[in-house]
């Protein structure tokens, strides 16, 4: 059911568009589906490609958004709105977004929305982060779509790309999804003998700070790795620019697991989904849950099936660190900044 | 042999040969400047393919270096090189020399640059200059960046080993199509003999014999076709103005007509049957699709386990049949189902849908099978029927190899659909002829079983120590040594000693051919002796033996050596067999009926042969392929010196 879905997922997109046309003039007499959206950072890609989903699905919908603005303390509030108003299903963003509203498994139903549908997107590992029992079906009024590759595939992109023998990682601790990364990454890279030195622009309280990103950096290109990864990290996503540019700055190549860092910044490569396709499928995810009347624990947790190999060729030519000439082939070559 | 026979005999042999000389040589006159143009055309024909090849690889690198790149930090050259060189195994070498005239990359035994430096430049939309650099055909082209500037040179080495092989394989699709020719030829000519000759003078001598006697003409003597025949219907007419009308007892076909009629019947069937072979695995594959769960590797063998599986599981109600109807019925019941099955292949949608097709098609076989050993035994005298169950034999494996060849060749001019199509129509031809051909008078009904058979009779049967023998101990073990080398061991091993494929069909098709054309002269020197009995164990013996081929030639001459055992015993072995299941079980057939018998035979020696790649499997991961092969042989030859002992005490039990 998994795959079939992810394979069928842009047909059923193209089909319910279509019949979007036929639907509409019914469904408009009909009272509208009401979803809260939940933003951690703001508007994103991923709630564009929701809304524009269950437009073309024809789906009458009347959103509700409240933007956290990274702040956990504001998450707790929101959540009580939520509560209040009984949405009909909660759209949540990020790791950290989607356990703000849904809780860890087992969590406080008081302090926490269970008795309403939560969908989540562009969460890296649901699992580990204890949002779920387990996969590909939640066990708990949750479901959603995963947004990045998993550790094992990027590691082995990554390698094709520089073969690395020491690899600098740069991640935020406070992040739940970025300590599961970096405790998996530390599997495969011991198993093909690569060297890690990981980083956290973190303080003492453990709160992530823009102002710590380039000690970190120097203390990392002090060890003269081959490459920098970047997992996927909310807190990075709007410094893209920054934080590449101060990379490529003391020479460091930088393979990257979200979009925005190769498209607008200037990491030189990444295996990503688009985060706009991200957000159509969990488009289709919600309207399984409102039209479909499926319940979240039983729709599937999914990631799309393709990512994309990204290349900024700008960065490249700016390191004079090229990638292979097949890699070239299948990659998506960005002329970059 | 009769005086008459002999004469006819030898008339035949001098036509055959006479027309088999024409027509080879004025093929071969055809053929060999063919071949020989080969030598010169396709190293150029193949340059073409390897100037789109390199042209690709240069538009690679210029991209890579329209990006920023520059030409002496391109990474990845050499991966890309020998990805190229794997698609394209004739590639000897690649190397890319930058505008400086440095190599950059290279894969493969480059030759000197000095050498490489006397190549031709072939430049884009022009013919493809090649010489002759050590043992490849050179080629070099130019790699232009987008701004035009030369980047360097590709220069890529055709093996012309390779090249040597290509042509070899050729020449053997020639010489095959030549063979193929020359089997159909041969066959249309001794019908056509034995129809319009053979028929008639046998007449004749009938009516000769009948005269002498006193008796007047018979039937006997309107047998045939063609001038001739009217020649003596007119003669034997006015011997019965003189003698009166012929009496009503009329004999049947002369038992050598009909056996021509039924080989030429089986001959066109099996072709029709087997003009899919060669390509069903690559059609299943098309067709691929889920199916209970099964993996891919074991769905693509899936239609043709089902196609041998039916042809043998049907054989025990066919038996039933055959008590009901004349050979000719039975025959069209047969081709009819096969064409079902073919027209059902062409038209079938998923890999459910063609696995049901060839089960059709398999049962079809499988009556036509028994249908034509069955009017061997029914026409051919008891002295003579090793002769004629080793023509079946031999027939059935001359028209396998010539059904898969042309098969081949039209699959790839017609595609897969319209060859099953055809194959259908090739089984309407045989049918047709049965209908034309078998006889549908008494003699041609297998009368019933004498008593009604119950489970208390095959229970007799299974403690006959000489069928069971006979089963277990030769025909058994034969079929699963013969299924697990030819189907299985042989093809893999020789794929992991390096043999192509085209290496592979030739040296597992020895042993179709071994059978076709050893059978029946082996088989009219044990008739001639009646040492059936014999000829089982020595046969046995023979392909047991060829198992330890592999021992001291751990190689493709091994595997051949094994192969061609194989043949030659198993052309001694099997039609003795058959011969001998009506003389070991005679109590038991006027019990069941002699169709019962042979198709407990059948199924006992066929349904378990699927078990034999099976055991293979096992025995390769314990002992690895020789060893295994070697297994096999030992198996076979010990059960045969367990049937002597078999015979031996069961025949001083009945004296």
């Amino acid at each position: 059911m998994s795959s079939l879905s992810r394979r069928h997922f842009m047909g059923l997109a193209a089909a319910a568009a279509g019949l979007a046309a036929t639907a509409r003039p019914a469904l408009a007499t009909a009272a509208p589906y009401r979803i809260a959206v939940v933003q951690w950072r703001g508007d994103t890609d991923v709630d564009r490609g929701l809304r524009d989903y269950l437009a073309r699905a024809g789906l009458p919908v009347e959103y509700t958004v409240h933007n956290a603005a990274q702040n956990r303390d504001a998450l707790a509030a929101i959540v009580q709105e939520v509560k209040a108003a009984r949405p009909d299903v909660v759209y949540a963003f990020s790791t950290e977004g989607a356990l703000g509203v849904a809780g860890p498994v087992g969590g406080d139903a008081e302090r926490f929305i269970t008795d309403i549908p939560v969908v989540f997107a562009a969460v890296g590992d649901p699992a580990s982060a204890k949002l779920v029992h387990g996969m590909p079906l939640s066990g708990r009024n949750v479901t959603g779509v995963i947004h990045l590759a998993p550790i094992s595939v990027q590691f082995e992109a990554l390698s094709s790309l520089f073969a690395p023998r020491r690899l600098a990682v740069l991640y935020n601790d406070a992040e739940t999804y970025g300590r599961g990364a970096v405790a998996e990454l530390r599997k495969v890279a011991e198993a093909a003998k690569v060297e890690l030195i990981v980083e956290s622009p973190t303080d003492a309280e453990g709160r992530p700070q823009v102002d710590l990103i380039g000690p970190a950096l120097d203390r990392l290109a002090a060890a003269k790795p081959d490459a920098l990864y970047l997992p996927s990290t909310s807190f990075f996503i709007p410094l893209a620019e920054m934080l590449t540019e101060a990379a490529v700055a003391r020479g460091l190549p930088t393979f990257s697991a979200n979009e925005p860092m190769i498209r607008r910044g200037k990491a030189m490569a990444g295996l990503v989904s688009s985060f706009y396709e991200v957000g159509q499928f969990t488009g289709y995810k919600v309207e399984q849950i409102l039209v479909g009347g499926k319940a979240p624990a039983e729709v599937p947790i999914e990631a799309l099936s393709r990512f994309s190999l990204l290349i900024n060729m700008a960065a490249a030519r700016e390191l004079a660190v090229y990638p292979p000439i097949t890699m070239l082939r299948y990659a998506e070559v960005i002329h970059g900044r | 042999m009769n005086a008459t026979t002999a004469a006819v005999t030898r008339l035949k042999v001098r036509v055959v040969t006479l027309a088999l000389l024409v027509i080879l040589s004025a093929a071969a006159l055809v053929s060999i400047p063919v071949a020989n143009r080969q030598f010169e055309d396709l190293p150029v024909e193949l340059a073409a393919k390897h100037v789109t090849l390199v042209s690709q690889l240069g538009r690679d690198i210029a991209r890579a270096v329209d990006l920023g790149i520059p030409v002496a930090q391109l990474r990845g050259l050499e991966d890309m090189f020998a990805a190229a060189r794997a698609a394209h195994p004739e590639v000897g070498y690649l190397t890319f020399i930058d505008a400086d005239g440095t190599p950059r990359a290279g894969h493969g035994g480059t030759p000197p640059d000095t050498l490489l430096a006397r190549v031709p430049l072939t430049t884009p939309g022009h013919p493809p200059r090649l010489v002759e650099v050590e043992h490849f055909h050179a080629l070099r082209l130019p790699v232009i960046g987008r701004d035009g500037a030369a980047l360097g040179d590709i220069h890529l080495g055709i093996d012309r080993s390779h090249v040597a092989r290509l042509i070899q394989d050729r020449v053997f699709d020639i010489i095959t199509v030549m063979v193929v020719t020359a089997i159909i030829a041969t066959e249309l000519l001794l019908l056509l003999l034995d129809s319009m000759v053979t028929a008639p003078l046998l007449g004749l001598q009938r009516w000769a014999e009948d005269t002498r006697a006193r008796r007047g003409a018979t039937q006997a003597a309107q047998q045939g076709r063609g001038e001739l025949a009217a020649f003596v219907r007119q003669l034997t007419g006015l011997s019965g103005l003189v003698h009166g009308a012929p009496p009503q007892d009329a004999p049947s076909v002369p038992w050598l007509i009909m056996l021509r009629y039924v080989r030429v019947a089986l001959f066109v069937f099996v072709a029709a049957d087997t003009l899919s072979l060669s390509f069903l695995p690559l059609f299943s594959r098309e067709l691929m699709s889920p199916l209970w769960g099964l993996s891919e590797d074991v769905l693509v063998g899936l239609p043709i386990v089902a196609y041998w599986l039916m042809s043998a599981v049907v054989q025990l109600p066919g038996a039933r049949l055959l008590e009901h109807m004349t050979h000719r019925r039975a025959f069209v019941v047969g081709a009819l189902l096969s064409a079902a099955g073919s027209v059902a292949s062409a038209l079938s949608s998923d890999m459910a849908s063609l696995l049901l097709a060839r089960a059709v098609s398999g049962i079809g076989l499988g009556l036509v099978f028994m249908v034509c050993q069955a009017a061997i035994l029914t026409h051919v005298p008891p002295e003579r029927r090793t002769y004629g169950v080793a023509t079946f034999t031999g027939v059935f494996f001359l028209a396998t190899f010539s059904g898969t060849a042309v098969g081949g060749i039209a699959a790839e001019h017609l595609g897969f659909r319209s060859t099953f199509l055809l194959s259908a129509g090739v089984a309407l031809t045989a049918c047709a002829f049965a209908v034309l051909t078998f006889g549908a008078s008494r003699e041609a009904h297998r009368p019933a079983a004498q008593a009604a058979e119950g489970w208390a009779a095959y229970g007799k049967l299974a403690v006959n120590p000489r069928y069971a023998g006979l089963l277990l101990l030769a025909a058994l073990p034969n079929r699963m040594f013969n299924v697990a080398l030819v189907f299985f061991l042989a093809p893999l091993y020789l794929d992991m000693l390096g043999a192509s494929k085209a290496e592979i069909g030739r040296i597992v098709g020895v042993y179709g051919l071994t059978m076709a054309f050893a059978a029946p002269i082996i088989a009219a020197w044990v008739d001639r002796r009646g040492w059936q009995v014999q000829s089982v164990v020595v046969g046995s013996i023979l392909c047991g033996l060829g198992g330890f081929a592999v021992v001291p030639f751990d190689n493709q001459w091994g595997i051949l050596i094994a192969v061609a055992l194989m043949g030659l015993g198993q052309s001694m072995s099997i039609p003795s067999q058959m011969t001998l299941i009506p003389v070991v079980a005679a109590r038991n057939a006027a019990v069941l009926g002699l169709p019962r018998l042979y198709a407990v035979f059948r199924v006992g020696e066929r349904v378990p042969a699927f078990l034999g790649p099976i055991i293979a499997g096992v025995l390769v991961s314990l002992l690895g392929y020789g060893a295994a092969i070697a297994t096999y042989g030992v198996w076979v030859a010990a059960s045969s010196v367990l049937l002597i002992f078999v015979f031996g005490a069961s025949r001083s039990k009945t004296a």
